[in-house]
This record gives structure tokens, C-alpha cells and sequence, in this order.
């Protein structure tokens, strides 16, 4: 997926690996991190495939830049993928629905315990993303993943609730 | 600017041990609030959650000196509620508390502009005093242009910073909302939730009751009830993160 990403940045403006590096970065708030080995190696790739072409830029003193841009068949490849409808499984494989599922067989008090315990962190997951919303400097994709993030928060508070409220018409716990 | 609200030292806010129970069917009466303590400092901003049943109404409610205690004290201001008749808890009210509620509670044949002066009218203000006053609030929650409509001419989230403002006609130093933005879209929340943390800004001690985890993680503290029982309270803000420690996009 990291290709169609770096595809549509080179599509949005020709970039050298530094400059994308920087780019990707800023994009997503630096949460996929990335090395320039990495940007160097997908951008090779795709230029092998025909999907971006490379020029060199001499740079006077300094030493000569490599700009890439995206090629027709590059472009094509980057609507086949923006454009196909995404329906992937949900995903719910993070430790804290494995742990409430186990504890869920003894429904004890330990699971009303991990609940508060959890509420708690994640307010203050929720905190966090608050704040990093209000910061003048975000990219405007960061900001749609910052309302991702505090949307799927807030959902996992919710479900602590529900999970709450089933353990308490359970009624078996003390 | 902030202001130094109170000149009393300690909390804003105090409950000690506080029951509240009311008359049910037949001999058993229901404890909405089942043994609080709890203390609220002065220009602490703190949310109030917990499920539907939970007592938290009861509590903003006890806070506000609208409601008493069945037993256990609660200090508002420093100032013990239990013994004072209904005056002088009005008194109180008056001077201490300004009150947010879910369904604004504006009247309806008033104006915006008369409905933020009522409480100086009751509370015997000079008109002098406080036509100067309302302009100055009203222009504060944005709706100088709106002064002379009444409430059925404003829309919900209009309403609610018409009730902000009424609160702060008498400039309380506690704020109490009780699920402020209940009846709003998002976007007139947040400019009412912002109205509340101007509120905190200004230095004023500001509790609000609310479901919504959004507007809980602005506030410096959380209380949880279940029960009417405080089940936990989240620590004070500590250092936030960076969001590359939060936010994971990388498909691997």
C-alpha cells in the first residue's frame, strides 16, 4: 500500500527521496515510520515497473538531486487502487477484546477491574488526540486521521459500557 | 485575564460522605447518591460521567445548592449547605453558582437580552448595573444581533449560549452544565463546550455532567459514578504523547 501512497504524493508534485520522505511524514503526523532506505528502494520499484520516471537535477555545488515524477501508467495504476472499494474484515485483534474475552468466562471481579482500569486509559488516549487536534500545524490528512482515531476511541469506550452493563445483568459477579 | 475568584481558601466544591435518597414505592427509598466525598478545587475544570441512573445529576444538582443532602455535608464556596432554609440557599446560589442545563430552560416570553439580565433582576441588581452587562455577555457568546429575539427564534445551540450567558449575569466563580450539549449537533456543542472552557480560562471552577467522552477529554479531571457511588477518578493531566506513539497507519 505504501506505493500508492508515495504514488499519489509524486502525482500531487515531483519530489526527490528527501523531500518525499519529508512529505510522507508530515502527511501522515509521523505515524508510519519510514527510513530513506525504504523510500529509496519503493521508488526503485516503481520506476522498474514504468509507474514513475526519474531525472537527474544538477544542483551547482551540491551534489546532483534525482526528481521523480509519476508517468501515465502510474497514474492509472494509482486510480485502479483509489478507486476499488475498500472492504476489509474488522479488524479487532488488539490485546484489550482478547483479554475482556478471556476474562468474559469467569466474568469475576477482575473484569470490572480491567474495565476501570482501561476507561481510564483510554480518556486519556482520547485526551491526547484532543490535543494533538488542536495543533495549528497539521497536515489536513492528519487531521482526518486524528478524527479517525477519536472516533474509534470513542467507540472503544462505548463498548466498555456495554461490556459493563452485560456483566451486570449477568448478575453472577460479586 | 485570569481573575482570583473567592477569597475563602480551600475547594470550591466539598462533599463529605453525601447520601441522597428519595421516597420510592413502598418503605424502601432509592439512594441516588450512596456515599460521596469528593473535592473540587478553585479553577479546576473536572467532567462528571457515569451511566444514566448513576447519580449524576444528583450531585451537580447537590453542588448547586438546588437540591440537599439526605446526610453527609456538602461545602460550596466553603460554605456549608445542611441548615440554611431555601433564602438563603438562594443566596447562595446566587453568589457562587451559575447554572448550564440540558434543554437551556429559557423563558419563553422573554427575549435573549431579558432572559440574561433575569437573575440580576432577581437578585435585585440596578437596571444601570446590568443593561451595561448583558451587551457585554451577549457579545461574548457571539450573539450581539440576536439580543431581541426570543427563544423560539433562535436555534438550539443559539439558545444554549443565551444560557451561558444568564449564567454568568451575576459572575459566579463555580459553572455547573449538566449535560450541556445533549440537545446539540456537534458543531453548536463545541461552541458551547468552548464558552466553558472560556469559563475555565477566565478562572472560574467549571464541573460539567456529560456522557460524551469528547468533551470529558478536554477537562482536566474525571469523576466516574455507578451507582451513586464514585467508581473512579482519572489522574490530573499528565504529559500527552506524541501521535506517532497513538497512531499506528503503517500497513506493515
Amino acid at each position: 500500500m505504501l506505493r500508492y501512497v508515495l504514488l499519489g504524493l509524486l502525482d500531487a508534485e515531483p519530489r526527490y527521496g528527501y523531500e518525499l520522505k519529508a512529505v510522507f511524514e508530515q502527511f501522515l503526523g509521523g505515524t508510519w515510520p519510514l527510513n530513506i532506505g525504504q523510500i529509496y528502494t519503493s521508488l526503485a520499484h516503481l520506476e522498474e515497473e514504468g509507474l514513475v520516471r526519474s531525472q537527474v537535477v544538477p544542483q551547482g555545488s551540491a551534489p546532483d538531486r534525482k526528481v521523480y515524477e509519476v508517468t501515465a501508467k502510474g497514474r492509472k495504476a494509482l486510480s485502479a487502487w483509489t478507486s476499488t472499494i475498500t472492504d476489509e474484515p474488522v479488524r479487532l485483534r488488539d490485546e484489550l477484546f482478547l483479554k475482556v474475552s478471556v476474562l468474559s468466562l469467569k466474568n469475576g471481579p477482575a473484569t470490572r477491574e480491567l474495565i476501570h482500569q482501561q476507561r481510564i486509559a483510554i480518556l486519556s488516549r482520547l485526551r491526547d488526540l484532543a490535543e494533538l487536534q488542536d495543533l495549528p500545524e497539521n497536515h489536513p490528512a492528519t487531521e482526518l486521521l486524528l478524527e479517525a482515531a477519536m472516533l474509534r476511541t470513542e467507540a472503544d469506550l462505548k463498548w466498555l459500557d456495554a461490556v459493563e452493563a452485560r456483566l451486570k445483568d449477568g448478575g453472577s459477579d460479586g | 485575564m485570569v481573575k482570583n475568584y473567592g477569597l475563602a481558601v480551600g475547594p470550591a466544591l466539598e462533599f463529605q460522605n453525601v447520601h441522597r435518597a428519595y421516597a420510592g414505592n413502598g418503605a424502601v427509598a432509592t439512594a441516588a447518591l450512596d456515599g460521596v466525598d469528593v473535592t473540587i478545587g478553585r479553577g479546576e475544570l473536572v467532567a462528571v460521567c457515569g451511566p444514566s441512573g448513576s447519580g449524576k445529576s444528583t450531585l451537580l444538582h447537590l453542588a448547586g445548592a438546588l437540591d440537599v443532602a439526605t446526610c453527609g455535608e456538602v461545602l460550596i464556596d466553603g460554605w456549608a449547605v445542611s441548615g440554611l432554609s431555601a433564602t438563603e440557599r438562594a443566596g447562595m446560589r446566587n453568589r457562587s453558582i451559575g447554572f448550564v442545563f440540558q434543554s437551556f430552560n429559557l423563558l419563553p416570553g422573554l427575549t435573549a437580552r431579558e432572559n440574561v439580565g433575569m437573575p440580576a433582576v432577581l437578585a435585585k441588581r440596578k437596571p444601570s448595573e446590568i443593561s451595561g452587562r448583558v451587551d457585554e455577555l451577549l457579545d461574548l457568546v457571539g450573539l450581539a444581533d440576536r439580543a431581541d429575539h426570543r427563544p423560539s427564534q433562535l436555534s438550539g445551540g443559539e439558545q444554549q449560549r443565551v444560557a451561558v450567558a444568564r449564567a454568568l449575569i451575576l459572575d459566579p466563580p463555580i459553572v455547573l452544565a449538566d449535560e450541556p450539549t445533549g440537545n446539540l449537533d456537534t458543531a453548536s456543542g463545541e461552541a458551547v463546550l468552548d464558552l466553558l472552557l472560556a469559563c475555565h480560562d477566565a478562572g472560574r471552577t467549571v464541573v460539567v455532567v456529560t456522557h460524551d467522552a469528547r468533551i470529558a477529554a478536554r477537562t482536566q479531571r474525571v469523576i466516574y459514578l455507578r451507582d451513586g457511588r464514585i467508581a473512579q477518578q482519572d489522574k490530573p493531566r499528565q504529559r500527552s504523547r506524541p501521535l506517532a506513539a497513538i497512531l499506528d497507519t503503517s500497513t506493515g
